[in-house]
């Protein structure tokens, strides 16, 4: 997994209030001064749960869709 | 700096112009650039300027009742951004924009854009048909609404996301203000669309499964 595995967060949105983190089921973010960074990034499943809970939209996590081939 | 006249012929609607308005045109605006994640306009403020999208894409945000920031839209090349805030009574910007990605814009000011509008007959007729097509696209949304389920709406956007009738990476807010309805009910109905066994989703990967499931669900009026 690289980084554009992980949803993109965009610290000039962000105001630090950490739903971000508190929301996280994995308990894979955590605050540092640049603002929420992936403590653990093999622990998130992109839930999309940091996605819902950010108020300011600083969180953004992208979906592809394609048709599954057999 | 002038813009350059190739940036407006790669616009389908600024090169159908007459030579005399696209000179112009090009004499009167510039270009500028932002990198993702960098704001355009924001909602509130004075609109001092109209904006074509040249290249990237962008996402127009406006804060809601509760203080959440909502995507209302997402734009790709060729979109123009808030003439409709230059022509309004307030002149204010209506909503914030950001850049998605690497983006660049043709820009042209309130004055030069009223300027152009009184003098060039064709560059008037560009923005009627400008507004008539966002006025034909919300008509079209609205008979979405009224005709189609949300699930339906959310069966044949997906479909055509992989079918790539529309292009890009999307968010679950910039589906969500695609088809009318909010980032809450997307999610909800993409875990059951994924229970259903209609698609599969890994990670930021989204798999559709079952075409003629889609189908079914995409005609879904009730």
């Amino acid at each position: 997994m690289n980084q554009n595995d992980l949803p993109e967060i965009d610290y000039a949105r962000c105001d630090r209030c950490e739903l971000c983190i508190t929301s996280c089921p994995e308990d894979a973010l955590m605050m540092t001064d640049q603002g929420p960074t992936f403590k653990l990034p093999h622990s998130c499943t992109y839930c999309l749960a940091c996605e819902n809970a950010c108020p300011t939209a600083a969180i953004r996590a992208p979906l592809t869709v394609t048709w599954k081939s057999d | 700096m002038a813009t350059n006249p190739n940036d407006i012929e790669k616009n389908k609607r600024l090169a159908a112009l007459q030579p005399t308005t696209k000179k112009e045109l090009a004499l009167r605006s510039f270009t500028t650039q932002l990198t993702a994640g960098e704001t355009l306009i924001v909602e509130g403020m004075p609109a001092e300027y109209g904006y074509f999208l040249l290249s990237g894409s962008v996402r127009v945000l406006r804060m809601n009742r509760e203080g959440r920031v909502q995507v209302l839209a997402r734009l790709g090349p060729g979109a123009p951004i808030n003439f409709i805030s230059l022509i309004s009574k307030q002149k204010r910007n209506q909503s914030s924009v950001e850049a998605i990605q690497k983006s660049r814009f043709l820009v042209l000011s309130t004055s030069d854009f009223d300027d152009l509008r009184m003098h060039y007959p064709d560059f008037s007729a560009c923005f009627l048909e400008i507004f008539a097509d966002r006025m034909s696209r919300m008509t079209d949304l609205a008979a979405g609404l009224s005709l189609y389920t949300v699930r339906a709406r959310l069966a044949r956007f997906l479909m055509a996301l992989a079918d790539q009738s529309v292009q890009g990476d999307w968010t679950q807010d910039e589906i969500a203000a695609h088809i009318g309805t909010v980032r809450d009910v997307v999610g909800r109905l993409l875990r059951e669309f994924e229970a259903d066994g209609l698609i599969k989703r890994n990670r930021q990967q989204i798999f559709l499964l079952d075409r003629e499931g889609l189908i079914r669900l995409s005609e879904d009026d009730s």
